[in-house]
């Protein structure tokens, strides 16, 4: 009721200010009251006299409501530009452009900006919830409607700072199956809304169980049920180059081979899909470990089949070296554009034969193949 | 560098005609002042400058998270867009 009574008390204090003569004492000397307790821009358009004022508070409504719903609008910021510091508007054109700043992440601009705000403002209320929002200050909030609205803007982040606690310590304490089964879930519930740190997260995920030797083969299926076949396979060779290159050059295999059944794929992507798989085969070289090689020329014959279905006429000059890096190499030069391409099939006729067998590593066993 | 950052500076996407892709980076060349830079955009170009090119680093862009704690950052670093419902309801 008492907040009824000045809501209504305030109106009318607006209204009788508005009527007032600019040039006037009296307006003079309310202005800077008005300006500094003014909460919402639009009573200022109901009462006002001069389409100025209208035009100011169209302006602002419309970078108000342009930057707290991530809409590209810069003509409306541009006319935001124009209102003077002397305006009943300038404490909203400056957390305007205070949020803008938070959203684009100078801080140093926001901040500038949040001190231009009057103190007493009511809208200086922002000022803590911003800083904390940008981790400029790690004060805490205790009002609870400010907390409310913290976590609209960043909801999710006391979950997953929960769940990735949980995945730190699995590793610490050598927990291969909580680790997994933590980071699947994770990762389904990060791709609702973080599709971009969902991925970049999936090949933390499988990179780091392929660092502790643990099976990654969970969170592959489950990146295959997020992104389908040709992306997880495609995650899963970035996640596995630095430790397994030979595991990481299958996949890459096989996202190709998924990529090729969709039949819309372009020459040029094939051939792009090529060279990165001949980077990998020609920094591998060799394997003694037949399994994976049965495996590999497998994947090769089905590659060959696939291209030649898809682009017939490449694969005219390619024959099996017996070395199937070196038929992925051709492979390459065979589809590819690119100049490195044929220079790597040039270098393999100097490549001194027999090739030296590299020793298997540990966690290079064939049960990764199930992974597919 | 930050996912398709050089398809964003040039506006263009891996699909672009070779032909555009070359017009967008002597634009660039022409808006930017600092020859350094001028010499980073040039490089950056051969990049991408063919389409299996673009191909190329449309497929292999794509970064893991070096460390766990980097997915909170990516995570603070997003804030959402609630509305100026939300925003002008504190102020009541």
């Amino acid at each position: 009721m008492i907040k009824e009574t000045n809501r209504t008390r305030n109106k009318k204090k607006l209204k009788n200010f508005l009527a007032l003569s600019p040039e006037s004492a009296e307006y003079k000397a309310m202005k800077d009251e008005i300006k500094i307790h003014l909460t919402n821009p639009g009573s200022l358009e109901k009462y006002a006299r001069t389409s100025g004022i209208r035009e100011e508070v169209q302006t602002i409504l419309d970078a108000f409501e342009a930057i707290t719903n991530g809409m590209y609008n810069p003509e409306v910021f541009a006319e935001m530009e124009r209102i003077p510091e002397s305006s009943l508007l300038s404490f909203w054109k400056e957390l305007i452009l205070a949020i803008r700043a938070f959203y684009r992440k100078d801080y140093s601009e926001m901040e500038k900006h949040l001190n231009n705000l009057d103190n007493d403002s009511p809208l200086a209320m922002f000022k803590p919830i911003l800083m904390h929002l940008s981790g400029k200050t790690r004060q805490q909030i205790s009002n609870s409607r400010q907390k409310e609205f913290i976590d609209m803007i960043i909801k999710d982040r006391s979950f997953i700072r929960s769940v990735t606690k949980q995945i730190s310590e699995s590793l610490e304490y050598d927990m291969e199956e909580l680790f997994i089964e933590t980071t699947s879930l994770l990762l389904i519930d990060l791709n609702r809304n973080h599709k971009e740190a969902a991925i970049r997260f999936a090949i933390w995920g499988i990179e780091t169980a392929s660092v502790y030797k643990y099976s990654p083969t969970d969170i592959v299926a489950t990146c295959k049920k997020l992104f389908g076949n040709t992306e997880a396979y495609r995650l899963t060779a970035i996640a596995l180059a630095k430790e397994e290159g030979d595991i990481s050059l299958l996949f890459w295999i096989q996202s190709l081979l998924s990529r090729l059944k969709s039949t819309d794929i372009s020459l040029e992507e094939a051939a792009a899909y090529l060279t990165i798989i001949s980077r990998s085969a020609e920094e591998i070289g060799s394997s003694s470990d037949n399994f994976y090689l049965a495996s590999l020329k497998g994947l090769i014959a089905e590659i060959s089949s696939d291209l030649s279905e898809i682009f017939p006429g490449n694969l005219e000059s390619i024959k099996s070296e017996g070395n199937p890096f070196e038929d992925l190499i051709n492979l390459s030069a065979a589809y590819s554009s690119l100049e490195e391409d044929k220079i790597r099939l040039k270098s393999l006729s100097k490549r001194p034969k027999p090739i030296t067998i590299k020793s298997p590593k540990k966690g290079d066993e064939p049960v990764q193949l199930s992974l597919f | 560098m930050k996912t398709e950052t050089l398809f964003q500076l040039f506006n263009i996407s891996k699909d672009s005609e070779d032909d555009e892709v070359k017009q967008a980076c002597t634009n660039l060349i022409d808006k930017t002042e600092n020859e350094v830079e001028k010499k980073e955009i040039e490089e950056k170009y051969w990049e991408i400058s063919t389409k299996q090119k673009r191909y190329i680093y449309s497929l292999t862009y794509t970064k893991g998270f070096s460390d766990i704690s980097e997915l909170d950052n990516e995570i603070i670093s997003r804030p959402n867009y609630i509305g100026p419902r939300q925003w002008m309801e504190l102020l009541e």
